[in-house]
């Protein structure tokens, strides 16, 4: 991996010392608000708006049962991890196939329909709101899940393709002639030779598309209203009232959240790792 | 010629899936947001258009408001290259190291993310306070104390505030897309600059950042497009407020439509967006393609 | 509610009917009431939507009651035990609290076609549109028809629901607010201040308080109503409901010398700390938390503070009057009026579910509905008697409220409400904000003009 010499020679330069400091300091930066998430997690609107950072005075575990039986959040997590996977597997799937033509065809259409699809990276998602509505109306798909991870999906294709047919481009065509060479059909390289070697920006994309699907609120909202099927930001709503907000349970909430999106995008991370050791024979 | 037949055949089915679903929750949108550019339309379904030409691109263009919101663009796009670039390849080149704690490291980075725009946003809001938020207690107690600020309220500063609350809160996310660059460059190359001696410097220099220029092209094109359509943290923060000086395009065209019920106007912001972003992408890719050259 | 429980099998004909429509069939074969289109020559009208048999049918409602609070968990109780009734109406509720979402969610649905059967909204130029566009259906002939009900409403509160060149009701309020001044006993007797009954004397009060190193008020104004309620406070205080109207029709501009002279009162008690540390930097959330935390000696909010005050910890300790008034003619003015108000959409709706939904407005709104919610939540109505005799939850403040309410001659809700142009609320109260910024009153008044005119 690179800066493998500088450890090799063993020397502990400056540079080397600034770097652990820059490192660890950012990762304060980025820890902190983890901390304070959830300290306030325990407090009321009063003790966060006079005191965020202090320790609460009392510990009011209450937040997480607000949480838990009034805003049903355990249930809204669940309704978000099944629509971040069903869209992240949607969005890999479908955006490698497509990605892998737009790479390494040269048919004159294919160049059109990649300058399309990095259209689609451009728009804003408020423009969208209701042509999509309607379109759900019209097909009877409003409070259906199916509908909203298709919607998703096309959201998140545009940048997936974007990712993914930069990367395929650069993996050395020869690696398909070769495959050719010994008979391989096309969908046997794309799935047995191209994907593995995609791994990295596969699961990079990955954590992207379920971030995002995991935090969507504006689509959740306009078109599910049945009520068990709330994603995660839809059901933090339910703690601002008309002229109240209860900070206490939404940070409970976001506590709540946090742990299966930590614990896949380690997950995550670690096949991108993968991906890195197997690219390369280590020194 | 049935090779070639089946080579179409086999592109056309890999691609349908995406080009379907682009086509109908990207595609149609997107043209229908260009035809109700030219009408006034109350938001109302059944009630007629009306025709109005390029009135709605003359009003928005002509507005104050619409430019100062592209100002503040701006400045995110500035943010995005200056501060935003580098750290986000900074921090990629940490993770990618041999560090000690590369995994700690790692999680800790993309921790904002995780945490959702709200809960930032909040944590954010409150550190900013002028009154009891902690930057102006630090700054009073290191001796700072006429360098305090009404950090979230003074025209220009306040988007600067949130330009770089965007930056921290992203640069764990544009690592990502350095570190899938970085991990393709083959070890082979790093083993042979390491046999000629070659110093931390020169190996960025001249080998990283050369081969990461994919990665640079796609942080380039995603930021761009980013900053033109930034809403979530913005919003939170500040609403675009005080006095919409914070406000930004993507927030005009919320406003427009759904507070409002100007459809026909704010769907002119989103095609004027669209437009910037195209012309500014397809900049920056053949600036970047000549270099290449 | 027994009167839901009756059932009259043959009302659907003549409804359909009477509405001269031929959405449903089954008119053709009723011949006895085939020429006219007057009720009386059936023994049933049309608009008896509390005696009508629904065949299984299904409305959609939305609301704002999304939260968890006491008033939200009430409203969904309620809407359940309609539900449970035997009268054919099942009610999918989509409850949304959060303003702007809602407003999304609304706002496209009208866009798209599919519009809720019945929804919430503060009514003025936030329906005007959907009036205009013959969306809304008219609640006059059913406000009409039962006038035990109509009785049963308080007078004065249907101006949000009117407008000038239709006449025709076109909504039904069940939440009633006052914009009241709260303030701190203990704070105002430590420092000998008596609770100010005039303007004067409430600037007064915050001098004195200020010198003696209390916060008057704190007011969140990154929250843009904040500034916005203190406006209409005092316009209606100073110059009465005439100026509303004034300013609606334009006959007084936002630039005049009578608006400019309210922006600058704002701004002095800006510039002279009145209104707290850096307001623009502080939401209405921070802001009840710092009066609940007694930070502030005063607070003028809306009745709806009682609610999030009686679960703090000083509740005894706040009093509450009428927000003082500049000139004493208009004493009895007040910002308030109805803030809820239930719209039934005719947007791409069968006759049958109109009916319905009417029905279920009149279940919602309506004394019982109130004289219910009290005794589990204080709040207040626009309805003449909901008693409060023993059974209301702890409700001192209530009945406070419920006095001044009582004294208030005339209700005006947002100035801005009965404008024709929609942006003016928020282009008043981001112009508002600018006064903050620095802006003068003279600026805050150009700024607001100069966006009439782009608009125009």
């Amino acid at each position: 991996m690179k800066g493998k010499s500088t450890n090799r020679a063993g020397k502990i330069s400056i540079g080397k010392i600034l770097t652990y400091i820059f490192a660890f300091f950012w990762a304060f930066m980025t820890i902190f608000p983890v901390v304070i998430t959830f300290l306030s997690s325990f407090k009321n609107n009063v003790e966060i708006n006079t005191g965020m950072f202090s320790l609460p005075k009392v510990w009011r575990f209450s937040n997480y049962i607000d949480a838990w039986k009034l805003a049903h959040i355990g249930r809204a997590v669940g309704n978000s991890l099944f629509l971040s996977f069903a869209t992240t597997v949607l969005v890999t799937v479908i955006g490698i196939s497509a990605s892998y033509i737009l790479a390494r065809k040269n048919f004159s259409v294919v160049k059109k329909i990649y300058t399309l699809f990095l259209v689609g990276v451009m728009v804003p998602i408020h423009c969208t709101i209701i042509p999509v509505s309607a379109l759900a109306g019209n097909i009877q798909a409003k409070n259906e899940y199916w509908f909203l991870v298709l919607v998703y999906t096309a959201f998140n294709l545009a940048q997936a393709i974007f990712l993914y047919t930069g990367f395929i481009q650069g993996i050395d065509k020869e690696m398909d002639e070769a495959a050719f060479m010994d008979g391989c059909g096309e969908i046997h390289l794309l799935y047995k030779i191209i994907f593995p070697l995609c791994k990295p920006i596969i699961f990079t994309e990955a954590i992207f598309v379920f971030t995002f699907c995991y935090g969507e609120l504006v689509y959740s909202l306009t078109l599910l209203s049945e009520e068990s099927k709330y994603t995660m930001a839809r059901a933090v709503l339910s703690f601002t009232g008309n002229h109240t907000v209860e900070y206490g349970p939404i940070f409970a909430s976001i506590i709540v959240a946090v742990f299966p999106m930590l614990l896949l995008y380690i997950l995550f991370h670690e096949k991108i790792q993968a991906g890195m050791m197997a690219g390369a024979v280590k020194g | 010629m049935p090779k070639r037949k089946k080579e179409i055949t086999i592109s056309v089915l890999l691609l349908l899936p995406a080009v379907i679903i682009f086509a109908m929750l990207i595609i149609y949108p997107v043209c229908n947001t260009v035809w109700l550019s030219f009408f006034k339309w109350k938001g109302i379904a059944g009630q007629p258009k009306e025709f109005v030409g390029i009135a709605n691109y003359l009003k928005v263009l002509t507005g104050n408001s619409f430019w100062n919101s592209m100002l503040n663009s701006l400045y995110f796009m500035i943010g995005g290259f200056g501060i935003l670039m580098p750290l986000s390849f900074g921090l990629a080149l940490i993770v990618t190291s041999n560090v000690r704690c590369r995994r700690f490291l790692k999680t800790s980075y993309f921790m904002p993310v995780i945490l959702s725009t709200t809960a930032v946003a909040l944590i954010w809001v409150y550190i900013l306070n002028p009154s009891f938020g902690a930057l102006n207690q630090f700054l009073d107690i290191v001796g700072l104390s006429n360098g305090k600020k009404d950090w979230l309220s003074t025209p220009t500063l306040n988007v600067w505030c949130v330009v770089l609350v965007n930056e921290w809160m992203y640069a764990g996310y544009n690592m990502l897309i350095f570190v899938a660059g970085l991990i393709a460059i083959p070890d082979s190359i790093f083993d042979a600059a390491k046999i000629d001696g070659c110093g931390f410097w020169y190996r960025v220099r001249y080998i990283i950042l050369p081969l990461s220029k994919g990665s640079f092209k796609i942080f380039a094109v995603l930021c761009i497009t980013g900053c033109l359509k930034v809403f979530d943290l913005i919003w939170a923060m500040t609403k675009g407020g005080p006095n919409n000086v914070s406000s930004t395009p993507a927030i005009m065209l919320y406003t427009e439509a759904f507070t409002y019920k100007n459809f026909g106007k704010s769907s002119t912001i989103g095609v004027i967006l669209l437009m910037t972003g195209i012309v500014l992408s397809l900049g920056v890719n053949r600036c970047l393609r000549y270099k290449e050259d | 509610m027994n009167r839901y429980k009756k059932v009259f099998l043959s009302l659907l004909m003549s409804t359909s009917l009477v509405f001269g429509l031929t959405a449903c069939s089954e008119s053709d074969t009723n011949g006895a009431a085939d020429t006219t289109d007057s009720s009386e020559t059936s023994d049933v009208s049309p608009y008896d939507v509390d005696n009508m048999k629904f065949d299984n049918i299904t409305i959609k409602v939305s609301s704002k009651y999304g939260g968890t609070g006491d008033n939200d968990e009430f409203y969904k109780k309620r809407v359940e035990e309609f539900n449970e009734m035997d009268n054919g109406i099942t009610v999918e509720m989509d409850n949304i609290s959060t303003e702007s979402d809602y407003l999304d969610k609304l706002a496209t649905s009208f866009a798209d076609g599919n519009t809720p059967n019945v929804f919430v909204e503060f009514g003025g130029s936030r329906c005007l549109d959907y009036v205009q566009a013959d969306a809304l259906v008219d609640m006059t002939p059913y406000l009409d028809y039962d006038q035990e009900w109509k009785d049963s409403f308080m007078s004065g509160i249907w101006d949000a629901t009117q407008y000038e060149g239709t006449d025709g009701t076109w909504g039904i309020p069940f939440h009633l607010y006052q914009v009241c001044l709260f303030y701190n006993k203990e704070i105002l007797e430590e420092n000998e201040i008596e609770v100010p009954t005039t303007f004067d004397g409430l600037i007064d009060a915050c001098a004195k308080l200020k010198a003696d190193g209390i916060t008057p008020f704190q007011v969140g104004e990154s929250d843009t109503y904040r500034w916005g309620h203190l406006l209409n406070c005092l316009v209606l205080k100073s110059y009465g409901t005439d100026m509303v109207n004034n300013l609606a029709d334009r006959s007084v501009a936002y630039d005049s010398p009578e608006m400019i002279k309210m922006y600058q009162t704002i701004k002095d008690m800006f510039d002279n700390g009145y209104l707290g540390e850096n307001p623009l930097s502080i939401d209405a959330s921070t802001e009840d938390s710092l009066f609940l935390d007694e930070q502030a000696a005063f607070k003028y909010d809306g009745t709806w503070f009682i609610s999030t005050a009686l679960n703090s910890g000083i509740y005894d300790k706040i009093g509450v009057v009428s927000f003082p008034a500049v000139n004493e003619e208009y004493a009895s003015v007040n910002q308030g009026g109805p803030d809820m108000i239930w719209y039934v959409s005719k947007l791409n709706k069968t006759d049958e579910e109109i009916a319905a939904s009417v029905a279920f407005v009149k279940y919602m709104a309506c004394s019982d509905f109130a004289a219910e919610h009290v005794k589990v939540s204080p709040d207040t109505f626009p309805f003449k008697d909901y008693a409060l005799e023993g059974e209301a939850k702890d409700c001192r403040l209530l009945e406070e409220v419920q006095t001044l309410m009582d004294q208030t001659t005339e209700y005006r809700t947002d100035i801005q409400t009965y404008d024709s142009a929609s942006h003016m609320i928020n282009t008043v109260r981001n112009a508002l904000q600018g006064l903050g910024l620095g802006n003068s009153a003279e600026q805050c008044g150009k700024e607001i003009v100069d966006r009439i005119a782009e608009d125009e």
